[in-house]
């Protein structure tokens, strides 16, 4: 495959923390591939935008949202309040800015936490071999067999309703498909003769695992992060609908939505503006990774 | 062939096992006293005792396994703490309302799915085809719980049209039942369509790169006697591996869209057992969701290669 140009010594490193001598290489082209692709753009567009607001919420929102009689209850949206407010007159579209900031701190927490658990099993899994990789391969069938929205129910069943537990579980429904990617990537990787030079150099067999295979596991894994963050806001959005994720009076938007539910005949737009919100946010992030699949296809490199 | 579900089955051996341990753990890990959660903060200890002699906590882990196991290999889930009910005489009451909901869903797919997914494949570039992809990028998007919102909204608010809640089963009111099944099954399904035409587009446009297509071609068949035997031939097959996912996936959805839409099924089960913190109803209901998905797994796989011969020859 054409992969293994990419695969020489001199690996060019994104974004798992390992550093070779020259970063840009890989990282910088992908970049400017998915800078020129339109659904990139877009992806990227909405995400920068949707992160921007989260992150100055203070500033970007004309009421603290949890200010009870920012306006009269059930006001339909107008000039005062964009997105109109609730049955407690706390302006909605404050709160869904603030709740931006949730979602974007629970897709990246879950991201971190899902790759920090799959990748060093994957890489055990490719570089053991034998009775740890068929060991592994049947954790993986056994969490894959789940459900997703199970496995969140069963663990806020048993841990308690917090966000925490949200992460731990959307990190853990990623395990099968990050872990299976890394070990793929090794077991291609393996025979390879830089890895037989890094060995007779004297390089440790996790040294070699984690500096020089790990990095020909990037692409793949980068483009299922994104999809990882973007099902991360959609889980936590779901398991706050049912009342086991953030808990009112959070301004999370699956908090939101839940409350709004009961209103829906005189106040459509508490169903509405959250849902808008979790669907562009996870739109952009399944744009992004689109774009990053096709930026980073071997076939084009 | 025998060989290969046999050999199949045994795969799924370590996966099943492996759940219960992980099942069968769950009521175990919550911290604290199990019984004292079940039993709330007042209980004495004499009710405490007496609850642990039951649900027989006070038995090595190993014991309360092997109890647990050898009373489901005959069939027994257990009785729910709350109702005093057989665990196994509450799923099956659930059971038909979550399988209408899940069959309707599946039937949105297919219906739905399949023409598109086949049609946007064989004409790439026709600007239908361009919409399509768009609105698969936002179906994949949208959170089931807000599209039931919006399909309520919608239909059931500011249109009196169909029904926002209630189950009727279809065979005791067939046409009522249907009525009450479109906005469930749509909000359901919507998901899987998405999936199923993306998948769709990608297999078909990918086996009329193949040799044998242009083979096909080059002996002067018409466009549509390649495309309907020998192009669908072969990208149709993963469809039922896509199909038995899609369905397990199904059974965790469900748990949102009963919330929605007051249905009586196994997911509203599970979500009340939660609030009661009736583990056992939990931990039996996840076996049971699990056991499912990895059959219907098998099943997929067995049909797959009746129907393709280079994977049960082994490629």
């Amino acid at each position: 495959m054409a992969q293994a140009t990419e695969s020489l010594p001199s690996t060019p490193a994104m974004t798992l923390g390992t550093r070779s001598s020259r970063p840009r290489g890989l990282a910088a082209r992908t970049l400017i591939r998915v800078l020129r692709d339109p659904v990139g753009v877009v992806g990227l567009a909405i995400l920068a935008a949707l992160s921007a607001v989260a992150l100055l919420a203070p500033i970007v929102a004309s009421f603290d949202p949890l200010e009870i009689g920012a306006g009269t209850p059930l006001e339909a949206p107008s000039r005062a309040h964009p997105f109109g407010t609730d049955d407690l007159g706390r302006d909605v579209y404050s709160r869904v800015v603030h709740g931006g900031r949730i979602s974007l701190w629970i897709a990246v927490a879950s991201a971190t936490a899902a790759l920090a658990m799959a990748v060093p099993l994957g890489l055990l899994a490719g570089y053991g071999g034998g009775y740890v990789d068929a060991a592994i391969a049947r954790l993986f069938d056994t969490i894959f067999a789940f459900p997703s929205i199970l496995i969140g129910i069963g663990f806020v069943a048993v841990l308690g309703t917090s966000l925490r537990n949200v992460v731990l579980a959307v990190a853990i429904i990623n395990i099968p498909t990050l872990g299976r990617l890394t070990r793929v990537a090794i077991l291609a990787q393996k025979s390879e003769e830089y890895v037989e030079a890094a060995r007779s150099i004297g390089a440790s067999g996790a040294r070699v695992a984690a500096r020089h295979i790990l990095p020909n596991a990037t692409p793949p894994l980068v483009v299922q992060t994104a999809l990882v963050m973007g099902e991360a806001v959609l889980l936590e959005a779901a398991f706050s609908f049912l009342g086991l994720g953030s808990r009112p009076p959070t301004p999370s938007w699956g908090v939101m939505l839940n409350e709004g539910r009961n209103f829906l005949a005189q106040a459509w737009w508490l169903g509405f503006f959250p849902g808008v919100a979790i669907t562009l946010m996870i739109l952009a992030l399944n744009a992004l990774a689109d774009a990053l699949r096709s930026a980073l296809n071997p076939r084009r490199l | 062939m025998l060989a290969y579900v046999v050999g199949r089955l045994l795969q799924t051996i370590p996966v099943l096992l492996l759940t219960s341990v992980i099942v069968f753990l769950f009521l175990r890990a919550v911290p604290g006293d199990p019984a004292m959660v079940m039993a709330g903060q007042n209980a004495t200890p004499q009710q405490l005792e007496a609850l642990r002699k039951r649900f027989g906590l006070d038995e090595p882990l190993v014991t309360q396994y092997a109890t647990w196991m050898s009373r489901l290999a005959r069939g027994d889930l257990g009785t729910a703490y709350v109702t005093e009910r057989p665990i196994s005489s509450l799923i099956l009451q659930r059971l038909p309302a979550t399988l209408h909901l899940a069959f309707g869903a599946m039937f949105v797919m297919l219906v739905v799915g399949m023409p598109l997914g086949i049609l946007g494949a064989i004409r790439p570039y026709h600007p239908l085809s361009q919409l399509l992809s768009m609105l698969v990028a936002i179906a994949l998007a949208v959170p089931t719980f807000w599209l039931g919102i919006l399909l309520i909204l919608v239909f059931a608010v500011s249109r009196d049209w169909l029904p926002a809640s209630g189950y009727v089963s279809v065979f005791d009111q067939p046409v009522e039942a249907i009525t009450r099944l479109i906005l469930p099954s749509l909000t359901l399904g919507s998901f899987g369509t998405a999936v199923l035409i993306r998948f769709l587009k990608s297999s078909i446009s990918e086996a009329g790169n193949a040799d044998f297509v242009r083979t096909a071609y080059a002996k002067g068949l018409r466009e549509r006697a390649v495309i309907l035997g020998h192009v669908l031939r072969i990208a149709l097959l993963p469809v039922v591996t896509i199909l038995a996912i899609q369905f397990g996936q199904l059974l965790g959805g469900a748990v949102v869209t009963e919330a929605i839409f007051g249905w009586p099924g196994v997911g509203r089960l599970i979500l009340d057992a939660i609030g009661n913190r009736d583990y056992l109803i939990v931990q039996s209901t996840m076996l049971l969701f699990v056991a499912t998905f990895v059959v219907l797994n098998i099943l997929a796989d067995v049909c797959y290669a009746l129907l393709d011969p280079r994977i049960r020859l082994g490629r």
